[in-house]
């Protein structure tokens, strides 16, 4: 297998900070900070470099020939004017704050409150689109769990009998949970040795 | 005499006329003779031809002398009049003109071996006729063959100084200097016969009889009544465009005709191969056999791997030798209206009706190259042979349409008849077409008439305006007062956190986004009331850009008196700021946190570095806090935290604060140990409120968010019913687009 000098350097640097995880020497620790640090200024630049992208297409947007849009100006305004003001009252100025607040969490809440309709008239038509035994399964747990979430049974004591069937029913959950998460492990684990073993090399294009 | 109906417009002309008077389209037709049916060929006439023969009183030698010479001087009585004038008209008109060698197709002669290259620019085609070896047809494609060993075969001894006549264009008459006229070419013997006409349309083209009733006359065809005519006349009629001279391999009319290339031009393997892909052509543009042309620039290396493939057809035209002549009324109907599909056979068809005694046999093609290719493949040739005709670069080929090389076992009606391959590939296509049929179809989705935008502004609609009565009404409606027990996960939560002491501090993250801020808000700012209740050190950080900003807020809803703008008492409250770098920044900031979040949300306002607070004094390492809590909106969050940080907590406990969806994916870590407390979603904020013994601090949230649920619920049920009883769909109307839903 050919090994090109960025497949070394990437898998040392992993094996080493692999090797302080688990073994946490203050030499493989202080090492494996290094590459950290590195990787989070590699990051950040790359954040900027996504930002001056973002503006650089929708800087063209608007003077195509073909499907102009004309939200990109909106867009470029928008984040320059946030821009100026931030570098000017800081992030640490109050009404610089209550002013992203004000207008980011009511836009992403309702962009959240849209796909809530969407989804609840998914459910509607779900039954439609499948058929057979998961359709009933899912129909059967989402009833259940919905009106368990729903507040219905509040009045439910915690000396009644349905309380312990409640709490049976969510081992059910809890297993599926875990089941999942052993799936992920395992694919972060296989991932990880790929990287390692030079299998994969996102590094070389 | 009779009439000389036209060709063009199908009107009567006097006799003796060759143009027509209505017009003005040539009368003379090519007369196509079947050359060469030897007296021993009889033996293999089926009975039917027998019959007919003897039905309309044609001996068998007339046909035979006819055909042998090829000339107007074996006409006997029984030959008309018109037939007898052209050929003795083209008797006068083209003596002493160069002739093709019919030694490809003829079964009298055969192929000069140096046939490779047409000539390209007054290059002198030869004819190298041979004697008949009594061999058949298959011959012309045996000496086909010999081009590859070029020292074996004699150089030609005649040549054609003109292969326009054979590309379908017009011959000038060295008469009169006009255009067009009858080819003649030199048979064997030395007589001439008519080898093409460029001028005459194709209907025009008449063939000697040999036997044709009226609907079985494609069928009926001996592979010995092939000639190189009917070859001929298959290229004028399909191919209306000259060929491309420009083309570096042989002309695909002097191939047919059996023309001979010069010496001149150098054999090689790709000339071969080219040689045959060219008559392929031929052969695929009447349908009869798709032989693939191969590529003339392609290495021999190719070639040899299609030698297992013109094996295969070889070996499927093998049983293609047997007799196809059948009777008409024993032809399927399907099939036989198929065939009469066919221009060739609407052209026999007409000629039939007319009475005239030579019919067309453009058809007759169909067995003898077949036999020719069989015995190619016999032979050992490497001729690319396939069963699919592709000649994209000959001008003026039709392509044939395609039928399937290998045959499935039809049913006991075709095997009863003898058919030929392509007609037993046609009822193959047709059994399957019919198959098909009988399978059962897939009923299509019915789907509704309402679009789906309508659906989701229906639901939409729906869904607000209980919201929005819920939310008017409530502070009219009293709740009633319960009870939840609590939840493992959320009873350590709220025990963790009642056991800290006094100004202790203590991490905080606020990873979750601004759009689910109306379901983890309420929670945090719980959290965060019963942290300040034990006082305790709050340092708040995030790896979510607008973290620190919703920390601000959150901390300024849980202090009383204060609010975002307006925040009177700070208390022990410090913003690390946002952490770049995702989660390679989380585990930077579990190995060194002071390193990491150097710089705070208010260091831009003060310079300072928020570890140079006083009240995070003594603390350098995630371990020296006293609890880490983390709210995050997502699984990923919540479990970056607990593998990546949790390891470097020691016993310090790490507790989740979540959104209803990530919650049931982080209890896991819980019973696992790697969490000590979990509260995810509306209900496990009541439950903690409950345990802070706030009561419900917003019952209109509250309701509000079991008003949907309930609408979740109905809107299921409403589902359900749709599914049960909605009927079964019954027509399938296909309606434009895909944006339609089930109502």
């Amino acid at each position: 297998m050919k090994i090109s000098i960025a497949a070394i350097f990437a898998i040392a640097a992993g094996l080493i900070v692999l090797i302080g995880f688990v073994y946490p020497l203050p030499v493989l620790t202080e090492i494996s900070t290094y590459f950290l640090s590195w990787a989070v200024v590699v990051a950040g630049v790359a954040t900027l470099v996504g930002i001056i992208n973002l503006i650089g297409v929708h800087l063209r947007k608007p003077f195509r020939h073909q499907n102009r849009d004309f939200y990109s100006p909106v867009l470029i305004a928008s984040f320059f004017i946030t821009l100026v003001i931030g570098l000017w009252l800081t992030p640490a100025d109050k009404s610089f704050q209550h002013v992203v607040t004000s207008i980011q969490v009511p836009v992403e809440t309702s962009l959240l409150a849209i796909l809530s309709i969407t989804l609840l008239a998914a459910v509607v038509k779900l039954f439609r689109m499948r058929k057979g035994l998961m359709l009933w399964s899912f129909l059967i747990s989402a009833v259940l769990f919905i009106i368990f979430g729903s507040g219905m049974l509040v009045i439910v004591s915690d000396r009644s009998p349905l309380s312990n069937w409640i709490a049976y029913l969510n081992i059910i959950p809890l297993a599926g949970a875990r089941g999942i998460l052993i799936g992920v492990a395992l694919g972060s684990l296989m991932t990880g040795l790929r990287l390692l073993f030079g299998s994969d090399r996102p590094y070389d294009g | 005499m009779e009439d000389i109906r036209c060709p063009v417009c199908k009107k009567s002309n006097p006799p003796g006329e060759d143009t027509c008077l209505f017009c003005g389209a040539d009368l003379i037709p090519a007369a196509l003779s079947i050359s060469d049916t030897s007296p021993g060929d009889e033996v293999n006439e089926p009975q039917w031809l027998k019959d007919f023969r003897e039905k309309t009183g044609t001996p068998d030698s007339a046909l035979e002398d006819d055909s042998s010479k090829g000339t107007s001087s074996g006409a006997d009585d029984r030959t008309p009049d018109w037939l007898r004038r052209i050929r003795d008209h083209n008797d006068q008109k083209l003596a002493g003109r160069a002739t093709l060698s019919d030694s490809l197709v003829d079964k009298s002669s055969g192929v000069s071996p140096d046939a490779g290259q047409p000539p390209l620019s007054g290059e002198p085609l030869s004819s190298n006729p041979e004697p008949v070896n009594g061999s058949g047809l298959q011959d012309w494609l045996n000496k086909l063959h010999r081009l590859e060993n070029p020292k074996n075969n004699p150089p030609d001894s005649q040549s054609f100084e003109n292969t326009d006549l054979l590309m379908g264009e017009s011959i000038p008459d060295p008469e009169s200097g006009e255009p067009g006229g009858v080819v003649w070419e030199n048979d064997s013997d030395g007589s001439e016969k008519i080898l093409s006409d460029s001028l005459m349309a194709p209907q025009d083209i008449q063939k000697t009889p040999t036997g044709v009733d009226g609907e079985g006359l494609l069928l009926a065809v001996q592979p010995e009544q092939i000639t190189e005519d009917s070859l001929t006349v298959e290229i004028g009629e399909y191919n209306s465009e000259p060929l491309d001279m420009g083309d570096p391999g042989p002309g695909l009319a002097a191939v047919a005709a059996g023309t001979v290339i010069s010496d001149a031009e150098p054999e090689s393997p790709s000339n071969r191969k080219d040689l045959v892909g060219r008559l392929s052509s031929i052969l695929g543009g009447i349908g009869i056999l798709k032989v693939h042309k191969a590529k003339s620039q392609e290495s021999t290396e190719q070639e040899e791997k299609d030698i297992p493939q013109a094996q295969e057809i070889g070996s499927i035209l093998d049983g293609a030798d047997e007799e196809v002549g059948i009777p008409g009324d024993e032809i399927p109907e399907a099939i036989n209206s198929d065939l009469a599909g066919r221009d060739s056979a609407a052209l026999l068809d007409s000629q039939v009706e007319e009475g005239q005694e030579e019919i067309a046999l453009a058809d007759s093609l169909l067995d003898e190259p077949k036999d020719s290719l069989s015995s190619a493949e016999q032979s050992g040739s490497k001729e690319l042979l396939e069963a699919e005709a592709s000649t994209p670069d000959l001008p003026g080929s039709i392509q044939s349409e395609e039928f399937p090389a290998e045959f499935t076992p039809a049913s006991s009606s075709l095997r009863s008849i003898n058919l030929t391959d392509q007609q037993r590939a046609q009822a193959v296509v047709l059994q399957d077409l019919l198959s098909d049929e009988l399978e059962p179809q897939v009923p299509p989705v019915k789907r509704s008439k309402i679009p789906n935008v309508l659906m989701r502004w229906i639901v939409g609609i729906v869904l607000i305006a209980a919201l929005i009565y819920t939310i008017i009404t409530a502070g009219e409606t009293t709740l009633p007062s319960f009870y939840i027990p609590p939840m493992p996960q959320q009873l350590s939560f709220y025990n963790q956190v009642e056991s800290l002491p006094q100004k202790a501090p203590v991490l905080v993250a606020f990873d979750y986004e601004a759009a689910f801020s109306g379901e983890i808000r309420p929670m945090a700012i719980n959290v965060i009331e019963h942290l300040k209740q034990k006082s305790a050190t709050i340092a708040a950080v995030s790896i979510v850009p607008a973290g620190p900003i919703l920390a601000e807020d959150v901390y300024a809803a849980a202090t009383p008196g204060n609010t975002l703008l307006q925040q009177t008492d700070q208390g022990e409250f410090i913003n690390l700021g946002y952490l770049p770098g995702g989660l390679v920044s989380l585990r930077e900031f579990a190995l060194q946190p002071v390193q990491a979040s150097t710089y705070g949300l208010q260091s831009a306002a003060d310079g300072l570095s928020p570890w140079s607070q006083p009240a995070l004094q003594g603390i350098s390492r995630l371990s020296d806090f006293s609890m880490v809590i983390v709210i995050s909106d997502s699984l990923e969050t919540g479990r970056a935290w607990i593998e990546q940080v949790q390891p470097t907590l020691g016993k310090i406990p790490l507790l989740l604060v979540t959104s209803a969806q990530a919650g049931p994916m982080l209890n896991p870590y819980l019973f696992s140990g790697q969490a000590n407390g979990v509260i995810s979603g509306f209900p496990g904020n009541l439950v903690y409120e409950q345990l802070l013994n706030k009561g419900t601090s917003d019952p209109t949230a509250f309701l509000a968010y079991r008003t949907g649920m309930y609408i979740l619920l109905v809107s299921m049920i409403i589902g359900i019913f749709l599914k049960i009883f909605s009927p079964a769909p019954t027509s399938p109307p296909q309606e434009k687009g895909n944006d339609d839903v089930t109502l």
